[in-house]
C-alpha cells in the first residue's frame, strides 16, 4: 500500500469514527434536553394516562398529545417553590458581586502593590483551589454554626464565596500582572489614590476578566447543592436544586411539573450559554495552565 | 523605608479579608478534620467527644461499603481518563482540525450543540436522567422502559445483563454502570472546550507541511495534535481525578442517595452518609481524610510521571 492509499483509508476511517462519535454525543444530548421540554407541557392525565387518556397507557416519552403550560403555573403554587427560586438568586447573585469585589481588589493589590512577603500570600491564596469540598463540608458546617448563620442568607454566601475565591483571585491576578506599570504611576502622580486607581482605571479595563468569573461563578452558584445541603436545612431557606431533588419523594408532585421545575431551573443557562463557551474556553484554560 | 513602600504596606490590610476566608473555610477544615477524625463524635455534639485514636481507620479498612465506594469511584476516575477524554479530544480535533476549515458556521453550531450539558445546572441532568431509567410513581414506567417495550428489546437486554427487569438504574449489579456511563457523558463538553481551544492554537503551518508529506488524519492525531497539547491533557487528568474525588451532586441525585442497597455510593457520597445522615462526625471525618489524601497522592503521582517522560 502506498502513501496515498495509506491516506485515503486514514481519512475514511477518521471521519467515519469522527462522525459517529459526534452523532452518539448528540442524541446523548438531546435525549434529556427533548425528555424535559416536552414533558413540561404536558397535562398530568396525558402524562400519567389517567382521566381523558385512561386506557391509552401514560404518555412517558412521544410529544404531548394537547401542548398546555399548565404545570409552569402549578410549579410556582407549589409549596416553597417560588421561594426557593428567590433564594437561589439572592445566593447566587451575591457570590457573584462579593467574588468580582473582593477577588479584583485583592489581586490589584498582589499583583502591583508588592511587599516582600506577597509572593508566598499568593501561592497560599491560589493554592485553595486543590481542597476540595468534600473536605471542607464537616467543618464549613461546623464553623457556620458556631456563628449561628445555620439557615441564613450570609451562611451560605460566605461558604460559597470562600469555595471559589481562590480561582477568582488567580484569574484577576494573572491579569492585573501584565498592568503597564506607567499606568498606575501616571495615575499616582496626578494624586489618585488606590480606590481611585482602583475603580476608576483597573476596573474597568479588566471587563473581559469580570465577564469571565461572573458567568463561571454564577453557573457554579445557581446549582449549588452540597453547601444548601448542609447549612439552609429550614424548608422556607431551600434553594432550588434541594427543591428538585425532594419532589421526587413528595407524592402530590404529579410528572409534568417535575419536568417544568428543570425548564425553570434551567433557564438563565440558556441565556448565558453562548457567552458561557467563550468564558469558560478562556477561563478554564486559564485556570488548567497555572500548573 | 520609601514612601511607596509604606503605602503598599498600608494597603495590605485590604488582602486580610481574602486571607481570612482562605484560611478559615478552606485550610482550617484540614487540620480540624484531621483531629475529627480521632474521635468518636454522635450527633455533632463535640463536647461529648471520645478519644479513640486511630479506631476509626481500622474500622474504615474493614467497613465493606466503603470499598464499594471506592471501587466505584476509582472506576468513574479510570472511564473518565480512559473514555471521556479520548472523546472529547477526539470531537476537538475533529472539530477545529476538520470541520472548522470547511463550514466554520456549522463548527460554530455543532460545539454549541456538544458542549451545553456542562452549562446546564447538575440536578437537572441528573434528574433528568433519573426519571429516563426509571419514571415516576403514578405512572409506572419511565422513557427507557417504554422504548425497550416499543422495540421489543426487553428480554435482549435482560437476558443480555442477567436482570430481573429493565431498570436498569435500579438492579444492584447494573446501576454503577448506568451511572459511571452518565457521568462519562456529563463532562465530555468540558473537556472538548478545554482541548478544542488548545488545538487552534497550535500553528496551521506545522498541520499544512505534514499533510504535505502524506500524514493521514490519524496521524496528525498521534504525531502531531497529541504531543503539542500535552501539558493541557495531563492538567485535564489532574483535574479529572481531583474532580472524581468530590463527585457528589450527579451521584446523590442520579441513584437517590446511592441505591440500592449503598451499591452506587462513592467516596463523596459516602462521607456524606456518615457524617450527616448517620451523624457519625468523626466517621465521616476519617473518609474525607482518606479521600484527600487519595485525590493529592494521585495528582502528585501522575505530575511525577509526566515528568519523567518529558
Amino acid at each position: 500500500m502506498n502513501i496515498a492509499q495509506m491516506k485515503d483509508l486514514q481519512k475514511t476511517s477518521y471521519t467515519i469514527i469522527a462522525v459517529v462519535i459526534t452523532g452518539i454525543v448528540l442524541i446523548l444530548n438531546f435525549l434529556p434536553v427533548y425528555q424535559t421540554i416536552t414533558n413540561s407541557f404536558k397535562s398530568v392525565d396525558d402524562y400519567n394516562g389517567a382521566g381523558l387518556y385512561a386506557g391509552r397507557g401514560g404518555n412517558v416519552f412521544l410529544p404531548p398529545r394537547k401542548w398546555t403550560l399548565s404545570s409552569f403555573i402549578y410549579f410556582f403554587n407549589v409549596e416553597g417553590a417560588l421561594r426557593a427560586y428567590l433564594n437561589t438568586a439572592i445566593i447566587a447573585v451575591a457570590c457573584v458581586v462579593l467574588l468580582e469585589l473582593v477577588g479584583s481588589f485583592t489581586a490589584l493589590i498582589l499583583a502591583q502593590y508588592k511587599v516582600r512577603f506577597t509572593d508566598r500570600v499568593v501561592q497560599f491564596l491560589i493554592g485553595g483551589q486543590a481542597i476540595p469540598l468534600v473536605m471542607t463540608i464537616l467543618t464549613t458546617f461546623l464553623i457556620t454554626r458556631a456563628l449561628h448563620w445555620l439557615d441564613t442568607y450570609q451562611g451560605a454566601i460566605i461558604a460559597l464565596t470562600a469555595q471559589s475565591l481562590p480561582f477568582t483571585i488567580y484569574i484577576f491576578h494573572s491579569y492585573y500582572l501584565d498592568l503597564p506599570r506607567e499606568l498606575l504611576d501616571a495615575a499616582e502622580v496626578d494624586g489618585a489614590s488606590f480606590w481611585q486607581v482602583f475603580s476608576k482605571i483597573t476596573l474597568p479595563m479588566s471587563g473581559s476578566i469580570v465577564a469571565t468569573i461572573g458567568i463561571l461563578v454564577f453557573i457554579e452558584a445557581w446549582a449549588t447543592y452540597l453547601i444548601g445541603l448542609v447549612i439552609l436545612r429550614k424548608e422556607q431557606m431551600h434553594i432550588l436544586s434541594m427543591v428538585i431533588n425532594n419532589m421526587e419523594q413528595s407524592l402530590q408532585i404529579r410528572g409534568p411539573v417535575f419536568f417544568a421545575s428543570f425548564v425553570l431551573f434551567a433557564l438563565p443557562m440558556f441565556f448565558v450559554a453562548r457567552w458561557a463557551q467563550r468564558y469558560i474556553s478562556s477561563g478554564m484554560l486559564a485556570g488548567a495552565m497555572k500548573e | 523605608m520609601t514612601a511607596r513602600e509604606r503605602r503598599n504596606l498600608t494597603l495590605q490590610i485590604f488582602i486580610v479579608p481574602a486571607i481570612i476566608l482562605i484560611a478559615v473555610y478552606l485550610y482550617y477544615p484540614i487540620a480540624n478534620t484531621i483531629y475529627l477524625s480521632l474521635f468518636e463524635i454522635k450527633n455533632f455534639n463535640l463536647d461529648q467527644r471520645v478519644f479513640i485514636g486511630l479506631t476509626n481507620y481500622t474500622k474504615l479498612f474493614k467497613d465493606p461499603t466503603f470499598w464499594v465506594a471506592f471501587r466505584n469511584t476509582v472506576l468513574i476516575a479510570c472511564a473518565t481518563i480512559f473514555v471521556q477524554m479520548p472523546i472529547a479530544f477526539l470531537l476537538g480535533d475533529f472539530l477545529s482540525n476538520h470541520v472548522r476549515k470547511k463550514h466554520p458556521h456549522l463548527e460554530a453550531w455543532l460545539l454549541l450543540a456538544l458542549f451545553f450539558p456542562i452549562v446546564l445546572p447538575t440536578p437537572v441532568l441528573a434528574k433528568s436522567w433519573r426519571l429516563f431509567f426509571v419514571g415516576l410513581q403514578g405512572v409506572g414506567y419511565g422513557p427507557f422502559e417504554w422504548l425497550t417495550q416499543k422495540f421489543g428489546l426487553t428480554d435482549l437486554i435482560i437476558n443480555l445483563f442477567t436482570t430481573k427487569s429493565v431498570l436498569l438504574l435500579q438492579e444492584l449489579h447494573t446501576a454503577i454502570w448506568v451511572v459511571i456511563a452518565i457521568q462519562t457523558w456529563a463532562r465530555i463538553g468540558f473537556n472538548l472546550l478545554i482541548y478544542r481551544s488548545a488545538i487552534l492554537s497550535i500553528s496551521s503551518e506545522i498541520y499544512e507541511s505534514a499533510e504535505i508529506d502524506g500524514a493521514g488524519p490519524w496521524t496528525r492525531l498521534f504525531y502531531i495534535t497529541t504531543p503539542l497539547t500535552r501539558n493541557v491533557i495531563n492538567v485535564t487528568v489532574i483535574l479529572a481525578i481531583l474532580g472524581v474525588f468530590q463527585l457528589f451532586d450527579m451521584i446523590w441525585m442520579l441513584t437517590n442517595q446511592g441505591q440500592p442497597l449503598n451499591s452506587t455510593q462513592v467516596l463523596a457520597t459516602y462521607m456524606y452518609t456518615r457524617a450527616f445522615i448517620d451523624l457519625r462526625t468523626g466517621y465521616g471525618s476519617t473518609i474525607a481524610i482518606f479521600i484527600l489524601v487519595t485525590a493529592v497522592t494521585l495528582s502528585l503521582i501522575q505530575r511525577w510521571l509526566f515528568r519523567e517522560s518529558k
